[in-house]
């Protein structure tokens, strides 16, 4: 009584721990530790918009690759 | 069995039901696929463009938008020749001149239709005429449309960008005639004012006067709505894989997050086409990935998905002669950029251009 007690609870165990959201170990670059803090940091700013690309930038509407928020 | 196994048991349960709902997301299975490969490159020589990304054709002409002009927003050649023809909607601040060109649109007379979304207005050249025609200044209350077609004689169609409802109807002079639909919302969170909804729910559209669909699709996200425009009624909206628009409400302003979705869209006699892109914003911040879609889906004018196209070149912008089954595609990332597909093709031909 007492294993199987000790096997549902493990394979109960199982199935939590694969459902924990996966943290993965990527190495962030020098834009997304940016953007990390600017997130942290609070609404105020405006986007920082960069590139050549189709997407409008709401503050100078022009056509970019990337809107950001810093 | 002790009483605490049957609730640790109750909640895992609820917790795997809890995350296998959350894990189906609506998607669209395509019955079939196609690989498409270049056909034909259409040489362009004498014109140099940086960011073309709308292209029309009539019986004897093909016109390409660059998006990002040095000098002119149009060029217009002859086909299927690709003898440049005419340059016009120069860029620039004075009369006659454009700030910003979004799409353009051809009539049945081959006049020449843009929007110029920074100086509000719609603009008009001439089949014969190389300098502006007519200058509409579009409604106030639009804040600032990025894209439009014409509809019925003389009325145009723009997204809204109000956030308050989906499309408006322009009359000739530019005033909102009509505004229609909804966003279409899954869940609104009431703290994120309507017009950063709009921002980020920002679609490109495409209407078909034969058979009165309108569609748009939206450039963050994987959704394409179909309005009935003169039923007045919603026909569809279809959720990709990739579901809503995904964004960051900061500063007051719909910051983009999740995918690039479609940047381009039509509605033919049989089927309606959008080209996706998929690319992940953080792929594109850390410049792994090309610019422009691969992916031209396919779907029935009622919404039902018919089949996808795998292209072996990104493109941002296309049009499509349904009848013998050729698309033409822009290529932003090569200095060749007009190209040709053709469906069923075989085998792949080799590339004499990149």
């Amino acid at each position: 009584m007492k294993t199987k007690s000790w096997l549902i609870l493990s394979i109960l165990m199982i199935g939590f721990l694969i459902n924990l959201p996966f943290v993965s170990s990527q190495e962030y670059n020098s834009l997304d530790l940016e953007n990390i803090e600017a997130l942290s940091a609070g609404e105020n700013g405006t986007p920082h918009c960069l590139g050549l690309g189709s997407l409008d930038c709401p503050v100078s509407y022009v056509k970019v690759q990337v809107v950001s928020y810093y | 069995m002790k009483p605490s196994i049957y609730l640790l048991i109750a909640l895992e349960l609820s917790f795997f039901l809890t995350a296998c709902s959350q894990n189906k997301i609506s998607s669209v299975d395509f019955p079939a696929t196609e690989q498409l490969f270049v056909s034909e490159v259409k040489p362009i020589d004498g014109v140099s463009m940086r960011y073309p990304f709308r292209v029309r054709k009539n019986d004897s002409c093909l016109y390409v938008m660059d998006l990002h002009a040095s000098e002119y927003y149009v060029h217009q050649f002859e086909y299927p020749s690709m003898k440049h023809r005419r340059s016009f909607a120069k860029r620039g601040k004075g009369p006659g001149e454009l700030l910003d060109a979004e799409n353009i649109r051809l009539n049945a007379r081959a006049d020449c239709w843009i929007l110029d979304a920074n100086n509000t207005t719609l603009d008009c050249f001439q089949n014969n005429g190389d300098s502006l025609f007519q200058g509409i200044v579009l409604d106030k209350r639009l804040i600032r449309s990025l894209d439009f077609d014409l509809y019925a004689d003389s009325l145009f169609i723009v997204p809204d960008y109000t956030g308050t409802h989906r499309f408006d109807i322009l009359g000739p002079d530019g005033k909102i005639r009509e505004s229609r639909g909804q966003i279409p919302l899954k869940k609104k969170d009431e703290d994120i004012p309507a017009p950063v909804y709009a921002q980020a729910w920002r679609g490109f559209l495409d209407y078909n006067p034969e058979t009165g669909l309108l569609a748009i699709a939206t450039q963050l996200g994987e959704v394409i709505e179909i309005y009935d425009v003169p039923g007045d009624s919603l026909v569809k909206v279809i959720y990709g894989k990739e579901g809503e628009p995904r964004f960051q409400y900061r500063g007051g302003y719909a910051v983009p997050d999740g995918i690039m979705g479609y940047s381009d869209v039509w509605i033919g006699k049989e089927n309606i086409y959008a080209l996706f892109w998929g690319h992940s914003f953080k792929d594109i911040r850390q410049n792994q990935s090309i610019e422009g879609g691969n992916r031209i889906q396919v779907f029935d004018l009622a919404g039902n998905p018919v089949k996808q196209y795998f292209l072996d070149r990104y493109i941002t912008g296309f049009c499509i002669d349904e009848a013998n089954g050729i698309i033409t595609g822009l290529d932003v990332n090569s200095n060749q950029p007009v190209i040709k597909f053709c469906h069923g093709r075989p085998d792949p031909p080799s590339h004499a251009y990149r």
